[in-house]
């Protein structure tokens, strides 16, 4: 009776609104027609819902009541997931994770310890040779590199001659050539 | 095969009536514009229903409707404007005259739900020709 009086409001509202949608649209009445149309669009997704509904209703029953595979009884009481889970667990393949390291103890186990030790001594010796390196090269590269930068020092008095210096040279004496250079054109001869 | 040949011909079937009914339609539904004779005029009487909390806007509410639908067609109010004929009663006239399509397409405005609180019957819609003797042309579109 509910499924008849569905399907009879369905189908009714659907031609109903859809009539009126193309009378409205010969009238030239445009927004009587917008409204008609969005009645007869929810008549429609409805009907197109309850057909879905339906198949899928259909399909739910018809995967709930399909018959045991052959030559499997189903234990008294054992609902179909409990019976998919029971078969899943007997199928299990039991895995052990740590194999390796049982078979790796009998022969292989003084190997690390060895690596590790190595690396130790490894890593001392090179501690040693670097100090000894160090300490016995910089010395001699610093002075090397002393020697190479020496011309590049500043001298060790001022740049620029004192007052007593130039006094002392005067406008008549001979100027030192560098000293001229260095005073400028004002004390060429 | 003859399920197949069996649903090409449901399919014909189902296709004519619904060929013919969709060219009706648009013969229907197309705006092909006659000539009207120069000074041609449309008349219009019209009923107005609105809420009763509106009941004063009345004259205005449909005159602002008659100025939306007169201006979709393309057409102008007589200077006389909007004559009310009883409590909610308005005549008013349209010049240049409206040919049978903008007469369909002026009925369906006036009477759309377009204007909230208002409703128009329209009573009477003809265009009306200049010379007396031939005033037979275009009774409601």
């Amino acid at each position: 009776m509910t499924r008849f009086l569905t399907w009879t409001t369905l189908l009714v509202t659907l031609l109903g609104t859809g009539s009126y949608v193309l009378i409205y649209l010969y009238r030239w009445e445009w927004h009587r027609a917008l409204i008609t149309g969005l009645f007869f669009l929810a008549a429609e997704i409805a009907l197109v819902a309850v057909v879905l509904l339906r198949r899928l209703t259909r399909l739910e029953l018809a995967v709930n009541s399909a018959p045991e595979p052959q030559g499997e009884a189903p234990p008294a009481g054992q609902s179909r997931d409990a019976q998919v889970l029971a078969r899943l667990q007997d199928s299990r393949v039991e895995r052990d994770h740590f194999v390796w390291l049982r078979e790796a103890s009998t022969r292989t186990n003084v190997f690390v310890p060895v690596l590790l030790g190595s690396g130790v001594f490894l890593s001392g010796l090179a501690w040693v040779i670097e100090r000894v390196a160090g300490g016995g090269a910089r010395s001699r590269v610093e002075g090397r590199l002393a020697e190479r930068l020496h011309v590049l020092a500043f001298p060790s008095g001022p740049l620029v001659p004192s007052d007593g210096e130039m006094l002392a040279v005067g406008p008549q004496r001979d100027p030192d050539a560098h000293l001229r250079l260095l005073l400028g054109p004002g004390t060429a001869r | 095969m003859k399920r197949v040949i069996a649903a090409v011909m449901g399919l014909v079937l189902a296709l004519g009536p619904v060929t013919v009914a969709i060219l009706a339609m648009r013969d229907a539904m197309r705006t092909v514009h006659t000539a009207v004779p120069p000074g041609a005029r449309t008349e219009v009487e019209v009923a107005a229903m609105v809420r009763e909390q509106r009941r004063d806007e009345r004259r205005d509410l449909t005159e602002a409707l008659v100025q939306t639908c007169r201006a979709r067609v393309g057409t102008k109010l007589a200077p006389d404007g909007l004559a009310q004929t009883g409590p909610d009663r308005f005549r008013f006239t349209l010049v240049p005259g409206l040919d049978e399509f903008n007469r369909r397409e002026m009925h369906g405005c006036l009477e759309d739900a377009r204007m909230q609180h208002l409703q128009l019957d329209v009573l009477r819609l003809e265009t009306v020709l200049p010379n007396a003797e031939d005033r037979s042309a275009g009774r409601n579109g």
